[in-house]
């Protein structure tokens, strides 16, 4: 039950706590207070843009369905021509300043599980700003390929120039399954990449399996746990499922035996309508009640306070 | 300002204990249980409220729910909203997170201007805290996930303290926007009796699929990407172990028990 892991070293400070561009009234996204409008950027229904992807891995061209016309493209079909193509078990790597979070570690774990039973490749996306030290780890503890997403405008996490990277990374590389952690920064990304890759998720899975048809069975809890479900996304690709923290158990680390590849990183000038101004870090307790393995309570039976 | 709250009228949590499993068609149940706006809705609601009454502009009140939840939103108009519109249609039944979002989206374009959206960070019955930024997706505008607080809107620019693993962060995100509330954010005014009587006259409109122009198979349950397989009804059961005697008895046996507990 040992859950303490050598944490790789924190990278030396570059503490700049701005690195994206500042934004100025008149740049793109910036708007004069009080002038309700559209974006600049026209929303996807209005370009009438075929937001499911086409089967080509180009899918920068809007189709002919102009914006008023009614949205005839049949989501359900021809989307993920050939299912087959969609091999590769991926996990997002969270990591926050250079410390990789303890939950990308037990992803791997479950992601191994699959991998057996789905004979494919387990890969971790790792997305930051100098973050190379921390490939080893997630090798050890499982991933095949680690894939390396570096640049200064990365360093903070903010969705959209996330997004833009993993989204492109999932339409080169077209990974079976894709899982990311329950966490905040894993419950914004994870929809967001969802939506713009068109595919289904999941949310708070409490377990993961393969069917007999090779399809993730993804057990997630609604009503508040009153009901639980299985959840399929039988024609869509990645297979997304975002999993809390605990849920599952990191492997031992073993000897690191596969590769990191570094993606491309292109990010537009639409993704930097955010900036982090500060970020607060609180002091936790040593240990919350979610991560310890046995709870002690106590009720009026023991006494007073002072017992 | 154009402000738009999303809300989704939710089965009361009061009533789940009425909610039945059909074992055969592994359907479920809740005819008869009343829908109600989420906490995290009516917060959502708020803070719409209290950025109109600091910025001027309006509130407009959305939801994707049957005819029955014309109640919930004329309550949001009790709040305060300014218009609601339900959007409600047979075809919607079955919608996961992907094709409600896209309503909402359509939505949104058909009313036209949108400077601030706000919805709650999740649902009390899906839970899966997704539409926010599934619809922020489709609106191509930035969101910003678990607000605690809007520290200001000045410029075209939105500043909010949100939650992280570690703490908070405070982001400035450019309008227009889409952010989600989170538990903290304030506390919900309630509904007047004057709000109630204004309600009456506020403008509730109904759009079908047909208005929204979206096809069957875009949305509902075709338009889809997940499917739902099996459902059951899990069952908790304790293992309750009572231990008698003396303390001096008793501790030595807690000690063992907690030992092999952790194995």
């Amino acid at each position: 039950m040992d859950n303490s892991t050598p944490k790789p070293k924190s990278l030396s400070s570059n503490k700049c706590s701005l690195l994206n561009p500042p934004l100025k009234k008149g740049d793109i996204g910036g708007f004069a207070f009080g002038a309700s409008g559209k974006s600049p950027l026209t929303p996807l229904y209005k370009r009438g843009e075929n937001y499911l992807r086409t089967s080509s891995k180009n899918d920068n061209g809007p189709s002919s369905q102009g914006g008023g016309s009614a949205i005839s493209a049949k989501i359900c079909e021809n989307l993920c021509p050939n299912l087959d193509e969609w091999k590769g078990i991926w996990v997002f790597a969270e990591q926050e300043e250079g410390c990789l979070s303890e939950v990308s570690l037990e992803l791997l774990g479950a992601a191994r599980f699959l991998a057996e039973k789905r004979k494919a490749e387990v890969g971790a996306v790792l997305v930051g700003h100098r973050i190379h030290s921390l490939a080893a780890p997630l090798l050890a503890h499982g991933a095949d390929r680690v894939f390396l997403a570096d640049d200064p405008l990365l360093e903070k996490y903010l969705t959209l120039p996330y997004t833009r990277v993993i989204s492109d990374l999932i339409t080169r590389k077209q990974p079976g399954i894709f899982l990311l952690p329950a966490t905040p920064i894993g419950s914004d990304l994870a929809p967001r990449v969802a939506a713009r890759v068109t595919t289904g998720l999941s949310a708070h899975c409490t377990s993961l399996d393969i069917n007999d048809r090779g399809e993730l069975m993804q057990v997630v809890p609604a009503f508040g746990g009153k009901v639980m479900a299985t959840i399929l996304c039988q024609k869509h690709r990645p297979q997304m499922a975002t999993v809390r923290p605990g849920v599952f158990r990191k492997g031992q680390p073993q000897k690191e035996k596969g590769n990191v590849e570094k993606i491309p990183v292109e990010i537009k000038p639409e993704d930097l309508r955010q900036k982090v101004i500060e970020i607060h870090r609180e002091k936790r307790p040593a240990q919350s009640i979610e991560e310890a393995d046995v709870v002690v309570a106590g009720g009026a039976g023991i006494g007073t306070q002072e017992d | 300002m154009n402000i738009i709250v999303c809300l989704k009228p939710a089965p009361d949590p009061k009533y789940w204990d009425r909610i039945q499993l059909d074992p055969t068609t592994k359907a479920l149940q809740r005819e008869g249980i009343p829908s109600v706006l989420g906490p995290l809705d009516k917060r959502a609601l708020e803070e719409g409220l209290r950025v109109r009454e600091k910025h001027g502009g309006k509130v407009v009140a959305m939801a994707m729910a049957p005819p029955s939840a014309r109640d919930n939103l004329v309550e949001a108009l009790a709040m305060g909203a300014d218009e609601a519109y339900l959007l409600s249609d047979r075809a919607f039944a079955g919608s996961d997170t992907w094709s409600t979002s896209l309503v909402l989206s359509k939505a949104i374009g058909k009313f036209g201007v949108f400077d601030l959206i706000l919805c709650g960070s999740y649902s009390v019955d899906g839970s899966t805290g997704h539409v926010g930024a599934q619809l922020g997706e489709f609106l191509g505008i930035p969101n910003v996930s678990q607000v605690v607080a809007i520290e200001s809107i000045i410029g075209g620019m939105l500043r909010s303290r949100s939650i992280v693993e570690s703490g908070y962060r405070i982001l400035e995100t450019s309008l227009p926007c889409l952010i989600t509330v989170s538990r903290e954010i304030n506390t919900p005014r309630f509904t007047s009796l004057f709000g109630v009587i204004e309600a009456e006259s506020k403008p509730l409109t109904t759009w079908a699929a047909a208005e929204l122009e979206l096809s069957p198979e875009a949305i509902g349950f075709n338009g889809s990407p997940t499917q739902t397989g099996d459902v059951f009804l899990p069952e908790m059961k304790r293992k309750a172990q009572m231990l008698a005697g003396e303390p001096e008895e008793m501790i030595p046996e807690i000690i063992r028990k907690i030992r092999q507990a952790l194995g």
